[in-house]
C-alpha cells in the first residue's frame, strides 16, 4: 500500500484524524455542558487524587483549617477522595484545567489532519508542515512540564489543608518519555525544512 | 543570478514557440517556462543536451556568464 497520496496510507490517517477532530469538539461541549448542569443540579462533588502510603502507620485525615471538608482514604485503591462544594468557583477552576489539557490534544489533532491531508496530496515537504510538526512537539513537550506543575500543586494544597498523621505522599513523577517524544518532533521538524529546501531545489532543476 | 538564460534569443533566432520546443525536448510547458524566466535554480546536462539538439546550437548560445557588479561609494 502505498504511503502518500490519493487512497493510500496518509488519507487513511486523514480520515481517522478528522473523525477524532470531530469526536473531540463534541467531548469538550458535552463536558462543559456538564460542568454549567452540575451547577444546577447541586450534586456533591468528591476530587480523587492518587496517592501512596504505609498502611500500617496510617492515621486518620484531620482538616487542618476549620470548615474544611475531611476527606477519607480508599486503602484498597491507594486514592483520596476530598468532596468539593459545587459552586461557580470550583466548576469554573476545574473546567479551566480541563481546557487548558483538552486543548493540547486539540492542537495536535488539528495540526495532525493538516498534516494528512498534505500527506494525501502528495506534499509532504510543505513549508507549513514544518511549523505544525513543531508545533506539535511543543504541545508533547509542554504536557508533562504543565501535569507536573498541577500535580505539585495539588500536593502543596492537599499538605496545607490536612494533617498528615501518616507517611502519605501523593503520587506523582515527571513523564520524562513524552518530554522525550516532544524533544524528537521538534528535531523532525528540522528534518522536514532540510526537506522542503531540497524538494524546492529539485522542483527548480529543469 | 550571474548565469542569464538567453533562450527566448535562441528560439527567435530558430523560429520556434515554446510549445513546440516543450515538445520536441520532453518538458513540460511550465518547467520550460522557468528556465526561460531564469527562475531555474540549475538545469540536468541531459536536459541541455536535448534543447541544443533540438535548436541546433552550443550551450554557451543559450547560457551566458554575466557577473554581478557591486558599486563602491
Amino acid at each position: 500500500m502505498k504511503k502518500l497520496g490519493n487512497s493510500s496510507l496518509s488519507s487513511i490517517l486523514l480520515l481517522i484524524t478528522r473523525i477524532t477532530w470531530w469526536a473531540e469538539c463534541i467531548f469538550v461541549g458535552i463536558v462543559s455542558a456538564l460542568a454549567i448542569a452540575l451547577l444546577f443540579a447541586k450534586k456533591d462533588l468528591s476530587f480523587d487524587a492518587p496517592v501512596s502510603f504505609s498502611p500500617v502507620l496510617f492515621r486518620a485525615l484531620t482538616a487542618k483549617q476549620a470548615g474544611t471538608p475531611q476527606g477519607h482514604l480508599n486503602i484498597t485503591r491507594g486514592i483520596f477522595y476530598l468532596p468539593i462544594e459545587c459552586n461557580w468557583k470550583t466548576i469554573g477552576t476545574m473546567l479551566v484545567i480541563f481546557l487548558i489539557f483538552f486543548s493540547l490534544i486539540l492542537l495536535v489533532t488539528f495540526q495532525l489532519k493538516k498534516i494528512f491531508a498534505s500527506f494525501s496530496r502528495n506534499e509532504p515537504f510543505m513549508e507549513s508542515n514544518i511549523l505544525r510538526i513543531r508545533n506539535i512537539g511543543l504541545a508533547v513537550l509542554s504536557y508533562p512540564l504543565l501535569r507536573f506543575l498541577f500535580d505539585a500543586g495539588l500536593y502543596r494544597y492537599l499538605r496545607a489543608r490536612f494533617t498528615w498523621t501518616a507517611d502519605l505522599r501523593l503520587t506523582y513523577s515527571f513523564d520524562f518519555s513524552t518530554l522525550l517524544a516532544g524533544l524528537i518532533l521538534i528535531v523532525i521538524a528540522e528534518i522536514f525544512r532540510l526537506g522542503s529546501e531540497l524538494d524546492n531545489e529539485q522542483k527548480l532543476t529543469i | 543570478m550571474p548565469i542569464i538564460v538567453n533562450l527566448d534569443v535562441m528560439m527567435a533566432k530558430r523560429k520556434m514557440s515554446l510549445n513546440a520546443l516543450s515538445e520536441q525536448v520532453g518538458i513540460t510547458l511550465s518547467n520550460l517556462s522557468i528556465l526561460k524566466q531564469g527562475k531555474a535554480k540549475a538545469i540536468r546536462f541531459s536536459t541541455l543536451e536535448l534543447i541544443c539538439k533540438v535548436l541546433d546550437c552550443q550551450p554557451g548560445d543559450i547560457l551566458e556568464y554575466r557577473p554581478e557588479t557591486t558599486s563602491k561609494h
